[in-house]
């Protein structure tokens, strides 16, 4: 029989703040970090976003760490450093070093490269900085948390766009169920505002001019977002042995993968990732409280996310509660899945599901309860955390109420 | 002319003939999906150097709405 796993600590910092109290808080009471972008280059259309807009690199890192740090992995750092301390793991080196670390990324090191591209091909210098490689690789972030913190096991990278972070989550339980390893450090991190990464998310044409009303009648796009989140997972025996406080039991996961269209969502894929992680954590469709949403704000995501709801839940969806905490964080691409997990998880420890901000009214083909405008204190045995990537790359998680 | 333009530039998109597009044709049906869609924007937008603006995108359905977009862009653009 494979382990169970559970979820001992969490570390975030994104828009809504620098650490999970923040987040959490931030995220109860209703409260959106998209905000007007100030300091982007004018030629961007893109004129909101969910920036970290407070973050001092120099308040965390010394000037002998920074040259090796993007801002991804500077994200990626802080929130592990949080996510061990919360767990009661900082300082313990011998379950530590031991432990694995996931990190999923759907960008890598943008501020990094697209400096380096703009010193050779705008400014016609002939030489870049020697650890250009090593700070902008997609995995310097996870390299760097293993640095930082000391994590020795199994490290490495995952990327599936805007699933990376699932994709991760999924990865260390795996590890865990396997025996492989006791603990496994997991999320996921990425720094998108960038000149050109900006313009290319402009020519998509799927990013909105205000704000994100996921499911609203007006919905006009999603809003980029930046951040890291990390979870640390552990055997539920390990974490027994221990007595440390357990958030939730991550007691299923479903993957799937469209194998269509690349940036148009599919009903049938995302169906049968839900599926799959309703099966996988033996759990009946009426057990389900609370989905933390996908929920883009899309005009295609949030109609096919419903449908697909209706067709997973039948005639239990319209008592689910589903809302879709982006409307706050914003899309933090390879970091999103991660932050949704953490909030998926504090709505199952408080009893307390976090509402979709913005939200005007209900969309043609948007039926379902978004906890509009209100966090709702309500108990939470079970809830899933959705996932769905342009490529068609699905991920879905099921969470449990740890019985202690 | 912008339907000339418009005729050609889809035709290149879809390995077709501008002689064979016509105004009322579904882009559905001449299997342009928004990433099509939006691919065939970006180069009409370069070659009149214009924006349609993302609010019009989605009631872009046949070739005539893509057309008509883009003549009352250029006429603005030639009245200013």
């Amino acid at each position: 029989m494979m382990r169970e796993v559970c979820i001992t600590g969490l570390g975030s910092i994104c828009g809504l703040g620098p650490t999970v109290s923040d987040y959490w808080s931030t995220l109860t009471a209703g409260k959106s970090a998209i905000r007007p972008l100030t300091d982007v280059n004018p030629g961007v259309k893109i004129k909101v976003g969910a920036t970290a807009a407070d973050f001092q690199a120099d308040q965390y890192f010394g000037p002998n760490e920074l040259p090796l740090l993007d801002r991804f992995s500077q994200f990626a750092v802080i929130s592990a450093r949080e996510a061990l301390t919360d767990a009661g793991l900082e300082n313990n080196a011998a379950v530590v070093g031991q432990a694995a670390a996931i990190i999923g990324t759907g960008c890598g090191g943008k501020q990094t490269d697209e400096e380096t591209y703009q010193q050779l091909y705008q400014q016609g210098r002939s030489r870049v900085h020697p650890l250009t490689i090593p700070k902008g690789m997609p995995s310097a972030a996870a390299s760097m948390v293993s640095q930082h913190l000391g994590i020795k096991g199994p490290v490495f990278s995952t990327a599936s766009a805007c699933a990376s972070s699932a994709h991760a989550i999924i990865q260390g339980r795996m590890m865990i169920q396997s025996g492989l390893v006791d603990v496994a450090l997991v999320g996921g991190t990425d720094a998108p505002f960038t000149y050109g990464l900006l313009k290319a998310w402009e020519a998509l044409r799927v990013v909105s001019s205000d704000t994100c009303r996921p499911f609203s009648v007006d919905r006009s796009g999603m809003v980029l977002g930046e951040g890291a989140a990390m979870l640390v997972l552990e055997s539920e025996e390990h974490a027994r042995q221990r007595g440390i406080r357990v958030y939730a039991e991550l007691a299923g996961c479903g993957m799937s993968s469209n194998a269509g269209h690349i940036t148009r969502p599919d009903v049938g894929g995302i169906s049968i990732a839900m599926t799959r992680a309703l099966e996988d954590a033996d759990l009946a469709a009426d057990a389900v409280q609370y989905i933390n949403a996908h929920g883009t704000g899309t005009v295609a995501n949030d109609v096919a996310e419903t449908e697909a709801v209706h067709r997973v839940f039948g005639a239990h969806a319209p008592s689910l509660m589903l809302s879709s905490t982006k409307s706050m964080h914003g899309h933090a691409l390879g970091a999103s899945s991660a932050l949704e997990l953490v909030a998926t998880a504090l709505a199952i420890y408080n009893g307390v599901v976090p509402p979709t901000a913005n939200f005007s009214g209900p969309g043609e083909g948007c039926d379902l309860d978004y906890v509009p405008g209100t966090a709702r204190e309500h108990r939470v045995d079970a809830a899933l955390s959705n996932a769905f990537a342009f490529g068609g790359l699905n991920a879905v998680i099921a969470l449990k109420a740890f019985d202690s | 002319m912008v339907e000339t333009a418009v005729f050609e530039v889809i035709a290149s998109h879809i390995k077709s003939r501008p002689e064979a597009i016509t105004r009322e044709m579904p882009l559905e049906d001449l299997g342009i999906d928004s990433l099509g869609a939006i691919t065939i924007l970006y180069e009409l937008e370069d070659r009149y150097d214009i924006e349609v603006p993302n609010e019009v995108f989605d009631s872009l359905h046949v070739v005539n709405d893509i057309v008509i977009q883009l003549e009352q862009l250029v006429g603005n653009k030639a009245s200013v």
